[in-house]
């Protein structure tokens, strides 16, 4: 029943999934210790990328950050981080929309601690990798979504998690 | 005998006779009788010689100049005559005189005679002495000494039958003088004598003064003169004048005869001393005396009131008040008049509360000074100004900074600031004045913040700063919120072993993290509006944008309530799915050969109610694609005709950067995204977003 209500107040608005403008709503906050809100889409990022060695924040902007899918799968999985055992890769729409900005307010590689040399990240969704299993790559340099194997390396681990909601 | 008798003859055999000497003295004398004689004119010559024929008794001279001879006759003479010759000797002259005394029995007893006179007389003091009872042209030598025979101190002026005696201030002989009158009747000589006792010096009159050495310009003042020791009877006369009045001012003198003199001086800039004389007369009968004195007084100016005030507050904002006390003294104790002018009506009101006490209120919203003017005056003229200035500031603007919009179930920052240092602030209120309650954390600062709750809608606040003393001020601002948009799922099914495989029979274990194992696909029990494959939640629209059934033959749109778009239908027989077409009508020709062509037709047409039909974006396009082939969104997006569609989909999307174009390429479950050239023809989705 909550769901409904909150549905109903979607529909009431009018105003959803607008391209953003001068006018649009705040859709970023930032929080302390590594943590952006995405409240657009109620979404909790970690604002970082995670170092695979540490499965934390990378803090050394040299070091590398490269993982396959598997150990991108086992860190979210497996990552107790900001006080949060509930991290998760991203499915393609959520990384897409971080990524693919409409207007420069909700361009994440400026709203985000992330090294400038960041480019192909892990998604959660599935992709076919020629006869093989394998999970969609979003370059955040040219937007572009491409499966990769599992076992390649390269992609950068971003982990987001639901924003718990209070539905009225 | 005196031994300077000796020389006598010397100066006889040497000088020169000129002419007689008159000397006065008696031609009779009895046995044990004394008398005198006196050389007339004695001060014409240097000294006084004496000689004399033997005889039983005694003389001796006295006077400056041995000018008196005293004779003696002892009461057993015998002798018949006595010879005396007096010599006047000036330089190498002189003059004699020979006198005979007969010695006779039985002198005759005197006529009544008396002295008339005061018989006390103080020093300092002259008194007049007369021989009563003397025939008329008797001589008289008057011979006035102290009881030792001493006339220091004492001035005698003979005067026929009267003397005149003044005992001097600085006398110190014995306390009573004789006044002997020394006649001769019928040849014998008699003494009248009458005793004076000396008193004490009678103390002079003196005259003082009692004035203030400052006087003030303009207001009367006075002088009075006393005089002390004033002689019985005596007749007194004043005279003041001014001997130097003050510097370019004057004095007026009243009653000027009189012993209390009035004044009044102009007025003068600054003190000035002025000098004043009193003359005194003092007569009495027997003397006149003058007493003079000459003083200096200053004059000082006849000042203005003059003004003092205490302003609780020299700085007003806008409507603050302060308290203005004034004070008002008048130096010389004279009435005076007093106004308060307000200069500045415009920027302050003034209103008075007591004497000498007003509330001042600022009444203008500016920067500026305002002047308060006090005056006061005597009954001179003389004036005095004091301007009072305020300050009166602007009063500060609060400005928000913080985002009008923001979404619904996000925490909310409030941030204002205020152009007045902090210090000046006193209290800081947030009021809600609109919307659900806020429950606003830090609300004593400028910095508040409140969680939104899931309802869209205005919240509004007004902020008052209070600056004190009364003064605040407000500004109102609002935040409204909008609805988060849950992105729809991705339709992703699929599972993955630990063999990197994909997830079937043969498989033990799954890979934890798939996007299949999470969101909306994989919830069970998922509420929806419409519905819809999956996580999807659809309602279809007829033309008017009407609700119809699911695939209906009328449908025309497809509403997908998650997202709150609205999708063309691409069916085949109006907008088929695979139909390509480019983007320009440049590049095409007919009717309606381009995408913009086709939109601009939807818009026209108001297809579904909605006006703003367009190529949708990335974000948008990719919301509505599911890569779950055995339930694709394409076939509600096709009104289930997506079994016609054969191989890949090039779906283009708004997003052009460098001439190419954004595209999804979408081959059953797989999906990818990359850029192609804008000039090639591309298959489409268009959407409305209102």
């Amino acid at each position: 029943m909550d769901k409904l209500i909150f549905v109903l107040g979607v529909l009431a608005s009018g105003q959803v999934f607008a391209s953003c403008n001068a006018e649009s709503p705040i859709r970023f906050d930032k929080e302390a210790n590594h943590i952006l809100l995405d409240n657009k889409h109620r979404l909790m990022w970690m604002d970082c990328v995670i170092d695979p060695a540490t499965k934390a924040c990378l803090t050394d902007n040299q070091s590398s950050f490269s993982a396959t899918a598997k150990q991108a799968l086992e860190i979210a999985t497996s990552a107790t981080l900001e006080g949060h055992s509930n991290w998760r890769l991203p499915n393609i729409k959520e990384l897409v929309s971080l990524f693919a900005h409409e207007c420069e307010a909700e361009n994440a590689k400026l709203v985000m601690q992330v090294p400038e040399r960041l480019n192909y990240v892990w998604t959660s969704t599935t992709a076919s990798n020629g006869n093989s299993a394998g999970l969609l790559v979003l370059s955040t340099v040219s937007t572009q979504i491409t499966p990769w194997g599992l076992s390649r390396t390269g992609p950068a681990v971003l982990l987001v998690r639901d924003i718990n909601q209070t539905v009225e | 005998m005196c031994m300077k008798h000796l020389w006598l003859p010397l100066v006889l055999a040497l000088g020169f006779e000129v002419e007689a000497l008159e000397v006065h003295g008696p031609k009779y004398i009895q046995p044990g009788e004394a008398v005198m004689f006196n050389v007339v004119d004695s001060e014409k010559y240097q000294q006084i010689e004496w000689q004399q024929s033997f005889f039983n008794g005694e003389i001796y001279t006295t006077g400056d100049k041995q000018q008196t001879l005293q004779l003696a006759l002892s009461p057993t003479s015998t002798d018949s005559y006595i010879f005396i010759r007096a010599y006047g000797i000036d330089g190498w002259n002189y003059d004699i005189a020979d006198l005979e005394l007969e010695i006779k029995q039985n002198k005759p007893q005197p006529v009544d005679v008396s002295i008339q006179g005061p018989e006390k007389l103080s020093k300092g003091q002259s008194a007049d002495y007369t021989l009563m009872g003397l025939p008329a042209g008797t001589r008289i030598d008057w011979v006035i000494a102290d009881e030792f025979g001493n006339d220091r101190g004492l001035k005698v002026t003979p005067n026929g039958d009267s003397v005149t005696l003044k005992v001097n201030k600085r006398y110190s002989g014995s306390d009573a003088l004789t006044v002997n009158a020394v006649y001769v009747q019928n040849g014998w000589q008699y003494i009248q004598t009458k005793s004076v006792t000396i008193g004490t010096a009678v103390p002079q009159p003196e005259l003082s003064l009692e004035f203030d050495a400052r006087y003030t310009a303009l207001i009367n003042g006075g002088v009075k003169a006393t005089v002390n020791n004033l002689p019985a009877g005596a007749q007194v006369d004043y005279a003041w004048r001014v001997v130097t009045p003050p510097l370019a001012s004057s004095i007026t003198l009243f009653n000027e005869a009189t012993s209390n003199v009035a004044l009044l001086a102009q007025n003068l800039d600054v003190a000035s001393k002025a000098t004043l004389a009193l003359r005194v007369e003092i007569t009495t009968n027997e003397q006149q005396a003058v007493l003079e004195k000459e003083f200096d007084i200053t004059i000082n100016p006849n000042l203005a009131p003059q003004l003092s005030h205490q302003l609780v507050s020299a700085a007003l904002w806008n409507t603050e008040k302060t308290k203005l006390t004034v004070n008002v003294s008048e130096p010389e104790q004279e009435v005076y008049d007093y106004s308060l002018d307000n200069l500045t009506p415009a920027l302050i009101q003034v209103q008075q509360i007591a004497a000498g006490e007003y509330e001042v209120t600022a009444s203008a919203d500016t920067n500026d000074i305002a002047s308060l003017k006090l005056s006061a005056s005597d009954i001179h003229g003389n004036t005095n100004h004091q301007v009072i200035d305020i300050n009166i500031k602007k009063l500060p603007v609060i400005a928000f900074e913080h985002a009008s919009k923001r979404y619904t179930n996000s925490k909310v920052p409030l941030i204002a600031n205020i152009n007045v240092p902090a210090s000046f602030i006193q209290n800081v209120t947030w009021r809600q004045t609109f919307g659900s309650n806020a429950n606003l954390d830090d609300i004593t600062t400028f910095t508040p913040s409140f969680m939104a709750n899931g309802l869209p809608q205005e919240y509004r606040f007004e902020l008052e700063v209070d600056l004190g003393n009364g003064v605040k001020v407000t500004n109102d601002t609002k935040v409204n919120t909008f609805p988060v948009t849950v992105l729809n799922d991705t339709g992703d099914r699929r599972l993955i072993d630990e063999a990197d495989k994909w997830y079937g029979a043969s498989s033990t274990t799954v890979l934890q993290g798939l996007d299949a194992q999470h969101g909306r696909d994989s919830e069970s029990n998922l509420i929806k509006l419409g519905s819809g494959p999956d996580g999807f939640d659809f309602m279809f629209l007829d033309e008017q944008g009407q609700i119809v059934e699911n695939f209906a033959a009328g449908a025309q749109c497809l509403k997908d309530n998650v997202s709150g778009l609205t999708w063309l239908l691409k069916s085949s027989d109006s907008y088929p799915l695979e139909q390509q077409l480019p983007l320009e009508d440049s590049l095409c020709t007919g009717s309606k050969c381009s995408v913009n062509a086709i939109i601009r037709d939807l818009n026209a047409r108001s297809l579904c109610g909605k006006q703003d039909w367009k190529i949708p974006s990335i974000n948008q396009t990719l919301s509505i694609l599911s890569i779950n082939q055995q339930n694709s969104t394409l076939a509600w997006l096709s009104n289930n005709e997506l079994a016609s569609v054969q191989g890949l989909l090039n779906l283009r999307t708004s997003k052009v950067n460098e001439q190419k174009n954004y595209v999804f390429l979408l081959y059953g479950e797989e999906l990818n995204g990359t850029w192609k050239s804008v000039e090639d023809s591309a298959q489409f989705l268009l959407v409305a977003e209102q």
